[in-house]
């Protein structure tokens, strides 16, 4: 692509300093964001998923946190170089955030008129009255009805849905060329997170802002993404663009991943189990991270990590044995066990 | 022809709303109002709907965990409304229900052993020491847990873990119907599948009876036989799975059915968005509960409740686009 890169990570690391010992939550990160195009960020619990975006906004909580290694390249300027204030320019106003609930992102002591038009007069100098005025105008652009009334109520006086409008209003208020989506609408009820969804797309293609979306939802990332970066402990495991992905998943856990959830328009009689459960981090196996899971794994797999290889044009996956994994899928069999209560 | 092993009947559950100083009543949360439904021996029910439909308050009140306002549960034909104390304790023998949150269902201050355990003292199913022990032993099996575990604690468990002590404390009594109120959404995706296929197979294994309360449409679809959905403490259709997701009349359930994100890419869906929110259970909307979002309503809809009706096959719904 001969386009400019909005966003580069490169080898990220960010470390927590616990009394247990070292949480390595992101461990060796890097993708890149293109300006108008969503990256989907996939993976299940502790898995750095949103840790990887708290140190996009440097919003990790240092102690314990600490972001140990990398660079996070916005614009051809290095995140992890700046300073406090000129980081602080930089969050809401080009890159903005919002989280997975609504309800304890808002303050519920002040009305949401006055939170929205605290984020414009932060980053816009405009007087009060011109930012509340700019507040009803952003609140309907995100589909609230009556918007003049709405911005003197209080995060409680909203529903779910509401008030996530009400945090991507708040979000977009200063036109970001980034937005950061931690599982949006995974509080939300499916026919509001289609809503919250739809708003979103809209609003993507009307700003042409570029979103990270971080869910643990394979359906939301189908929906949404261009491309698609698949975490497991720490570090990404599969990279590619989001068809590819979903027509060719080359890492044994995507595939696993895919074939654990089932389907609305297929029919079968069991699904297909990854078992065990993530590593916990302090204690993460030697090798591949998979590899306590992985039916495939073998002798190299308990020694050296893989790197993230890019193995076809434009698709890049984390595994010694991918190529076995193609060989079995060609053969139409499963790697995971669908039977027996171990499963 | 399969026995009907739960029936319910026109179940309501109202909570009362208190103000003021003295607490009056002054309107009622209608959480369940006046549902039908029942679940043959052996079958999976699969009961979904969105937050605050009544879906789990059902299966609490068909436990009696819950008191109902009105109505009638029968299991095997007896009436649980109208038992005493100790014909309650036991008939929950053979009644179990397994919860959301794998975390907070479980006493942090009990071993394995004595969470799955309890049910066997209070029921009086171990003669001895011994015998409880083997009895758990054996429980924990069936559930993919080791022995080496029983002693342990529910902290060292990882989340599946738990939701399988969870099954295994409902599964030590020997039911017949277990009431899962959404066993499986506090759990990662991948973990999920092991804890649906467990209960496939404990199923098949045990003749077991399932109530399935999910808001998770991909995975009721997977395990239930039939499915109801609910919408603000009402049915609005019922069929079997297949008819279900393949044909649906109500057109809330079209409208639930066209909103979930699906893991294809090249899938791009008709989607039906619903304006709105629902609307809250304690003044619902006149009519049909419905109309408020409904992208079909007509004059008829905010005045006449609809009947909810069989429309061949044992598909039930309630609208009056039907009755056209």
């Amino acid at each position: 692509m001969s386009k400019e890169k909005l966003v580069e990570v490169k080898n990220l690391k960010t470390y927590f300093y616990t009394e247990e010992g070292v949480v390595k939550a992101v461990d060796g990160v890097d993708f890149e964001i293109y300006p108008g195009e969503t990256l989907g960020v996939v993976g299940e619990s502790g898995c750095g998923k949103s840790v990887t975006s708290l140190s996009i906004m440097r919003l990790v909580e240092s102690p314990p946190g600490k972001i140990e290694a990398g660079e996070i390249n916005f614009k051809n300027k290095d995140l992890t170089k700046l300073s406090n204030k000129e980081m602080r320019k930089i969050r809401g106003n080009d890159i903005s955030m919002i989280f997975q609930e609504p309800m304890t992102s808002l303050n519920p002591v002040y009305t949401i008129g006055d939170q929205i038009a605290e984020a414009i007069m932060l980053h816009k100098k405009v007087k009060r009255k011109e930012a509340m005025r700019q507040a009803v105008e952003m609140l309907k652009k995100v589909g609230i009805p009556l918007p003049e009334q709405r911005v003197k109520e209080y995060p409680h006086q909203l529903s779910g849905g509401m008030r996530q409008r009400v945090m991507i209003a708040m979000a977009l208020s200063c036109d970001p060329q980034l937005l950061i989506a931690d599982e949006p609408t995974t509080a939300l009820d499916v026919t509001i997170q289609a809503q919250i969804l739809e708003l979103m797309n809209s609003l993507k293609e009307k700003y042409g802002m570029a979103i990270m979306m971080i869910t643990h939802d394979l359906g939301v990332i189908a929906e949404v993404s261009d491309r698609v970066a698949v975490m497991y402990a720490g570090k990404v495991i599969e990279y590619t663009d989001v068809d590819t992905l979903f027509e060719d998943p080359k890492h044994p856990y995507t595939w696993g991943l895919m074939n654990s959830i089932p389907k609305l328009d297929r029919d079968v009689d069991r699904l297909e189990a990854i078992p065990g459960s993530v590593p916990s981090p302090l204690n993460f196996p030697d090798g591949c991270k998979f590899n306590t899971r992985c039916p495939l794994a073998e002798g190299k797999c308990y020694e050296v990590e893989p790197d993230l290889e890019e193995v076809v044009k434009g698709h890049k996956v984390r595994c010694w044995r991918y190529k076995e994994l193609e060989k079995i899928k060609q053969r139409g069999e499963r790697i995971y066990s669908n039977g027996g209560v171990l499963g | 022809m399969a026995e009907k092993l739960l029936e319910v009947n026109n179940l309501k559950k109202y909570f009362p709303v208190k103000a003021g100083i003295i607490k009056r009543t002054v309107a009622h949360v209608k959480a369940v109002d006046d549902i039908s439904f029942y679940v043959n021996e052996g079958e999976t029910l699969g009961l979904v709907g969105e937050s605050g439909c009544g879906k789990s308050t059902t299966g609490r009140t068909i436990l009696r965990l819950l008191e109902a306002t009105a109505g009638e549960v029968l299991f095997e034909g007896r009436d649980v409304m109208a038992l005493n104390k100790s014909q309650l304790r036991e008939i929950r023998r053979d009644m179990q229900i397994i919860f959301q949150d794998p975390y907070a269902s479980l006493n942090p201050r009990m071993t394995v052993a004595d969470i799955v355990g309890e049910p066997l003292d209070i029921h009086k199913l171990a003669k001895n020491k011994k015998d409880r022990n083997n009895k758990v032993k054996e429980i924990l099996e069936n559930v993919g847990l080791g022995a080496e575990y029983m002693n342990r604690y529910p902290h060292e468990f990882s989340g599946g873990q738990r939701q399988r002590i969870g099954v295994a404390r409902a599964l030590a009594v020997d039911p017949k119907l277990i009431i899962a109120d959404e066993p499986v959404s506090a759990l990662d995706v991948s973990v999920q599948a092991q804890v649906v296929n467990l209960m496939q197979d404990l199923q098949k294994e045990f003749g077991l009876t399932y109530l399935f309360i999910a808001h998770d449409l991909s995975v009721v679809k997977h395990i239930s036989d039939r499915v109801a959905v609910m919408y603000l403490g009402k049915i609005v259709e019922l069929a079997d799975k297949r008819e279900l997701f393949k044909n649906p009349i109500h057109p809330y359930t079209q409208s639930l059915l066209s909103a979930i994100p699906e893991a294809d890419p090249k899938k791009k869906k008709d989607r039906i968005i619903l304006k709105g929110d629902v609307p809250s259970p304690v003044d619902p909307p006149s009519g049909c509960r419905f109309h408020t979002r409904c992208p079909k309503a007509f004059d008829k809809c905010p005045i006449i409740e609809p009947e909810f009706k069989d429309y061949g096959n044992g598909h039930y719904a309630a609208c009056h686009l039907l009755e056209e």
